[in-house]
């Protein structure tokens, strides 16, 4: 960590904290009760409504990367990296209908993988786990960083302490409640979130001179403003491709999917996205004004939070903190929730103990939450760079799902070997993209391969998918 | 054996001498190579004030120009962080040096670093862009037509 200048006292700071911790795991153990078995505590009864299905849904999506990565998008790559992040919207109107789809083909269903496993079979199964729960894993390390790097930048707490507290208290009131405590926290850091943003908005509105801005960006940073900068230019389809890739193959949606009560999903997926998409294009801007404000930036991943900051005082700052705090709790807890069904239902229970009981199972789901905590924690220590390197190296494999999900879905004659060489091809491709020309170009090129690849194989198969296969789970 | 004695006491004192000059060096210097290039216009430039651990109350000045005798430069940062993020260069070679200013103001200089800036070619960007394009339709299309179809 090289020495930046922050804004709160740590004791401010640590107050702050301890209050939202003693909230969110209150919160968790209150709603926890109401899981009485494992499909409540996994599904939250399979009977969630329109109002807390998008509040989820959007609060899911506003990560530590919506209000973090986006500013740096806009710092690294300009005008076009903050709308190029914008696009990962589509990803939720995109599975609106997927949503609907899932829900009517799988009425029974867990995880995204239940469904790879069941239309495509063991070898493509176990792929695909290996990228969702890779993925997953990245994610969660990226949200674990952005807290340690939140705290330190703004309070002053050591980057190890934040980083241990925030992943504690997600993990805390995760294990207790279940996805009915992430989806009643994530209402109430949906609504906290919103007000928060409206709030720096107009706060950043009032106190920025655009003719300054505008002056600053085209004297000392003119590619910023350069409608034909080459990078930003391939990361426009780069992050749209990721951003689809993302909702499309990750449990974290697909329980919410299965979680939502029938006819709910597709409405709740396209209120979410509309919702979401201005987010990240006010939180991208404010980062173009630290040039003008003289605000010197020792990481691009803190530019959002130091600029909003800087610009609206203590109070400013407090606000920050909060909602920066609840956008990655939001997260952290359906990551580690949708990750350890994905490892309970897919791996302990079809492939270790068939016959575990209903109450072994979820104490195996409680285990793996803890797991995946320590886990993520030990790898978060280090800090290994920056948010968009750690999290973009997941993007060749994420965009390489996209076309077995949506083939996987509608087409009949999508095949096995498709989605199997398409995931596989797709990732090697990509990653050699992602070191030969850029995170910025990886997640494309990886959906490219795997879409030709998908469509080839789909044209020579033989197979007539009979859908009810995936009703009868 | 009283030269020997007195060998030995010089060599201590060069010893001492040495330690005392490194352990209270204030050398600054970037982290990292000094020739560094980029195809995105952006770079983190990282220093360290040789084997002391930086303090609040340092004072660093970082420079910005495009020669390396810094005839024209231009103050881009100035404070006590040991590093500045830096984008939004257009093509060309930029040099920066940074510098401790001591209570006297006079400032002590970094050798410089020299950043080449040469962006990604327009049209590998354009056809990605098209490739793109193509992804995106194909998958709407994909997701349209099959809901249009099991909807009916």
């Amino acid at each position: 960590m090289y020495h930046q200048s922050e804004i709160l006292s740590q004791q401010t700071g640590w107050i702050i904290l301890a209050i939202l911790s003693v909230v969110w795991i209150g919160l968790g153990i209150y709603w926890g009760k109401k899981a009485k078995s494992n499909e409540g505590f996994m599904l939250a009864g399979r009977n969630v409504g329109l109002a807390l299905g998008t509040a989820t849904a959007m609060a899911t999506w506003i990560t530590s990367n919506t209000t973090m990565l986006a500013p740096q998008f806009a710092l690294q790559l300009g005008i076009w990296g903050m709308i190029a992040y914008s696009t990962a919207s589509f990803g939720l109107f995109l599975f609106a209908p997927l949503a609907k789809r899932i829900r009517e083909i799988m009425p029974n269903g867990y995880t995204s993988g239940d469904f790879i496993r069941l239309r495509y079979g063991k070898t493509s199964w176990i792929i695909f786990l290996a990228i969702s729960i890779f993925y997953g894993f990245t994610w969660l390390v990226s949200m674990g960083m952005a807290g340690g790097i939140l705290l330190n930048a703004i309070a002053g707490i050591p980057y190890q302490l934040g980083m241990t507290v925030i992943l504690l208290v997600c993990v805390v009131y995760t294990l207790f409640g279940g996805l009915f405590a992430v989806i009643g926290t994530d209402f109430i850091q949906s609504v906290i979130i919103l007000i928060g943003v409206v709030i720096i908005g107009f706060g950043v509105l009032d106190k920025v001179d655009f003719d300054l801005v505008y002056e600053n960006l085209s004297t000392d940073r003119p590619m910023l403003i350069n409608a034909l900068m080459p990078a930003s230019i391939m990361a426009i389809f780069n992050n749209l491709l990721f951003g689809i890739g993302e909702v499309f193959h990750s449990n974290v949606w697909w329980s919410r999917a299965f979680a939502m009560r029938k006819g709910i999903g597709k409405k709740a997926y396209n209120l979410a996205g509309l919702f979401w998409l201005p987010v990240p294009i006010a939180a991208g801007f404010i980062a173009l004004a630290c040039g003008a404000l003289n605000i010197n930036v020792t990481s691009p991943d803190m530019v959002g939070p130091l600029v909003a900051a800087n610009l609206l005082g203590k109070a400013g700052s407090i606000i920050v903190f909060i909602v920066l705090f609840s956008s990655l709790a939001s997260s952290i807890d359906s990551l580690l929730a949708a990750t350890s069904d994905l490892i309970t239902e897919d791996i302990y229970k079809k492939i270790i103990r068939p016959t575990a009981s209903d109450e072994k199972v979820r104490k195996m789901s409680a285990r793996i939450v803890i797991g995946l905590g320590i886990f993520a924690w030990a790898i978060c220590m280090p800090r290994i760079g920056t948010l968009a390197t750690v999290l973009f190296f997941a993007g060749p494999m994420v965009g390489s799902t996209i076309w077995p999900i949506a083939t996987g879905l509608f087409w009949k004659k999508a095949s096995s070997k498709g989605a199997t060489m398409g995931m596989v091809l797709g990732s090697a491709v990509g990653l050699l993209a992602y070191f030969q020309l850029g995170w910025y170009t990886a997640s494309l090129i990886g959906a490219g391969v795997s879409m030709l690849t998908v469509i080839l194989f789909s044209l020579q198969s033989k197979e007539n998918f009979e859908w009810n296969l995936l009703k009868d789970n | 054996m009283k030269q020997t004695v007195k060998i030995r006491t010089s060599l201590l004192a060069i010893f001492l001498l040495y330690c005392t000059i490194h352990a209270f060096s204030e050398d600054i210097s970037f982290v990292g190579d000094l020739k560094q290039e980029t195809m995105t216009g952006y770079y983190l430039l990282k220093w360290q004030k040789g084997n002391q651990p930086a303090s609040e109350s340092d004072l660093f000045v970082l420079q910005q120009s495009n020669d390396r005798s810094f005839t024209q430069s231009k103050n881009i940062y100035e404070g006590p962080d040991l590093a500045s993020f830096i984008s939004g260069l257009p093509n060309g070679e930029y040099y920066y040096r940074v510098g401790l200013e001591n209570k006297a103001k006079d400032i002590t200089w970094s050798k410089p670093l020299q950043l080449s800036v040469q962006h990604h070619s327009l049209q590998i960007s354009f056809i990605l862009v098209i490739a793109g394009t193509i992804i995106f339709l194909a998958t709407v299309a994909v997701i349209v037509i099959g809901n249009l179809k099991y909807n009916r």
